[in-house]
């Protein structure tokens, strides 16, 4: 079942839209309100964890943060030195 | 416009330490990475001998706890790869080179398909052990120790 709606977006959506082609653009927002809805649920999940663990404290959070960094960096750096291998 | 980024590219490989430090509630660096893999839009790749080694080591009450990161709507950030047939003949045939010249302790299964997930997504590897990863990665590979 699918239904009809109307929806308003800011300009630099609707231009991206545009080259989305109109026969998409049904399915393209239908994916992007599945991703984030499901996005949603994951954050919803983690605040239970959160509740039973307590929340990480900033030093636990920008450990993660700096690690992913560190991860992004060299994914890039192992990229360039060797095209073809996945980052 | 910020172009779309792939929703489940997995960007880190955690062994069993993180998970059950984190259901011990020992560190929180598990749900820590989590959240930051989340707002990344990137996922968390687990073999399922790492999470079988997980449960064991954790009573009733914290394998709850473990649940709660690893199912429902999480499983789709912390994915728990297979580990079949194809994989066994795989990680098998990579590692016999590997494990033939080394000698002493042998890593175990769980370590290998962790290093092998680790190799597969180019990730990064969140341990309690990094020795043998670091010996089977190889020096340079990020590695977290937790």
């Amino acid at each position: 079942m699918t239904k009809r709606i109307t929806i308003s977006v800011p300009d630099d959506v609707a231009a991206h839209l545009e080259g989305v082609g109109a026969r998409r653009v049904s399915g393209y927002v239908t994916d992007a309100i599945r991703h984030l809805a499901r996005r949603e649920e994951q954050l919803r999940q983690l605040d239970e964890v959160f509740a039973r663990t307590g929340n990480p404290q900033p030093p636990d959070r920008e450990r993660a943060e700096r690690f992913l960094d560190d991860v992004a960096a060299w994914q890039s750096a192992r990229t360039t030195s060797r095209p073809g291998t996945p980052a | 416009m910020t172009a779309t980024r792939a929703p489940s590219q997995v960007g880190l490989v955690f062994d069993h330490h993180p998970l059950t430090a984190y259901a011990s509630s020992k560190d929180l660096i598990a749900p820590s990475l989590v959240a930051s893999v989340l707002e990344r839009g990137q996922a968390i790749a687990v073999s399922p001998l790492v999470l079988a080694e997980a449960y064991c080591s954790l009573d009733h009450g914290e394998a709850d706890v473990l649940d709660l990161l690893t199912g429902g709507a999480l499983a789709a950030a912390l994915i728990v790869e297979p580990f079949d047939g194809d994989t066994a003949r795989l990680l098998g045939r990579d590692s016999a080179p590997t494990l033939s010249g080394s000698g002493g302790h042998r890593p175990t299964l769980a370590t290998l398909h962790t290093a092998q997930l680790a190799l597969r997504h180019a990730a990064g590897v969140v341990t309690g052990e990094p020795a043998p990863l670091r010996k089977l990665l190889g020096p340079d590979w990020p590695l977290l120790e937790v």
